[in-house]
């Protein structure tokens, strides 16, 4: 298998992870989109500086997380019409299942516990791993984890109770 | 919270979703635009003396003594490299009456006069379209609607071939819909028109034909659907010439794609029709018989 090969191979694998990183930071497709290709050409461009192959998946993550935030900062002062309308409210439909519930819930949820509750439940990643993608510490992420929890509870408890 | 944790670790494998289609295309084509990486089994030999020779021979000698090198070097892309798109603008505005989102974007610049030639035309487009929305909110203020919506698509990046789309959708009382399209020809870095892509004069009949054959078919199967083709009123709509919008589809058919109001009402929108490679290959200089 080419150098090339190897590296689409992995980015497929990877592919979803990368995508619900990306839309957890940017609330849309189109932007999660351009995140996404931004990352993989940055990713393809320095591929042969990653060591350990096993660790695929957090170093293209980390790129993607770092693609997402530039790109954030830069367009910082404008908020897209499309994302404040795809905010979800606080009233949920009751005929709704689980994973509904679930994925608006951690939608409504602000950042940095978005990202964080992304990749620890959706990714099960652990916490430092997650430290490393964020660049932040493994307590910080330990913490926002467990506000993340306590805000999802008081949204889902009456799901989680049935 | 006892167990919450599980139920979270257990739904959200189960929430877990596909790519959408859109994201799921984008990837595909990122990935295949990728170029083969350089091998980099150079520790002993100084690089930059490696890369002269390698030039001197490839350049020089090797065309001279042989044609079918010489064609080879011709097919290599100019722009081989990988060309990306990034967004530079992100405008919205929105009070009770008026409302207004456009991206901008500008196509990554490797040194290539055409590269700055789309964008400076992008760019151009959107600073008009912006200066027309602030004065007609100026003028209009709270006594009408207006609406502006601008945004771009990588339309194709093959490994010949870019090109991208700008759509603007324009509301002042009734509304406007048109696209522009930018097309980089990757092999020799030069921008190209539907003008580019053939000598012969039948050209573009071929392909005004072709469509006007498209449109009676279909409207002879709808009767709701009205094209201007022979029309009483409007006579003949479908006008072709070297600077029409047109991309490639990924199958190497030509698609023809006409402005809100081009060649019919406007509740016909914006169609787009498709003329087969076959139909136009006779036509197509030869350099873009096998682009894909």
């Amino acid at each position: 298998m080419s150098e090339k090969e190897e590296f689409c191979d992995q980015i497929r694998q990877n592919a979803g992870a990368m995508y619900r990183l990306a839309y957890a930071l940017m609330h849309n497709d189109e932007d999660a989109s351009e995140v996404l290709s931004e990352a993989i050409y940055r990713a393809y461009k320095n591929y042969t500086k990653l060591r350990n192959p096993q660790a695929f998946k957090t170093w293209i993550l980390k790129i993607v997380h770092n693609t997402a935030v530039e790109m954030i900062r830069k367009n910082a002062r404008l908020v897209p019409l499309e994302q404040t309308e795809q905010l979800p409210t606080t009233a949920f439909k009751e005929d709704l299942t689980t994973r509904i519930l679930l994925r608006e819930a951690v939608e409504s949820l602000k950042q940095p516990y978005r990202t964080v509750t992304v990749l620890y439940y959706y990714e099960n990643l652990s916490v430092n791993e997650i430290a490393k993608i964020t660049k932040t510490h493994r307590v910080t992420v330990r913490q926002q984890l467990t506000r993340s929890r306590k805000m999802l509870f008081e949204k889902l408890k009456e799901d989680f109770k049935k | 919270m006892k167990g919450f944790d599980e139920y979270l670790k257990k739904n959200a494998v189960i929430a877990r979703s596909e790519l959408p289609d859109s994201v799921q295309k984008r990837l595909n084509a990122t990935l295949e635009s990728l170029p083969e990486p350089q091998h980099r089994c150079l520790r002993f030999v100084s690089l930059k003396m490696l890369l002269a020779c390698t030039l001197i021979v490839a350049l020089v000698i090797l065309p001279n003594i042989s044609v079918a090198y010489a064609r080879v070097l011709e097919s290599i892309p100019v722009l081989g490299e990988l060309i990306r798109v990034v967004t530079i603008r992100n405008d919205v505005y929105s009070d009770a009456m008026h409302d207004m989102a456009i991206r901008v974007p500008q196509i990554v610049e490797m040194n290539n006069e055409a590269i700055a030639s789309i964008n400076q035309e992008i760019q151009t487009l959107t600073d008009q379209l912006l200066q027309r929305f602030y004065q007609d909110l100026e003028l209009i203020g709270d006594q009408g609607h207006t609406a502006l919506y601008a945004d771009y698509e990588v339309q194709m990046n093959q490994p010949n071939w870019f090109t991208i789309k700008i759509q603007v959708n324009e509301a002042s009382g009734s509304g406007n819909v048109y696209y522009r399209y930018y097309h980089l020809d990757k092999r020799t870095g030069k921008e190209i028109t539907l003008a580019d892509l053939s000598d012969d004069a039948r050209f573009f009949q071929v392909i005004e034909e072709d469509i006007k054959e498209q449109m009676q078919t279909a409207m002879k199967q709808d009767p709701q659907l009205v094209y201007w083709v022979d029309d009483p009123t409007f006579g003949d709509a479908v006008s072709i010439d070297g600077t029409h919008a047109f991309y490639w589809t990924e199958e190497g058919d030509l698609a023809i794609p006409f402005n809100k109001y081009e060649v019919g009402p406007g509740y016909m929108g914006t169609p787009t029709f498709i003329v087969s490679k076959e139909k136009i290959a006779p036509y197509l200089k030869e350099a873009y018989q096998q682009l894909f």
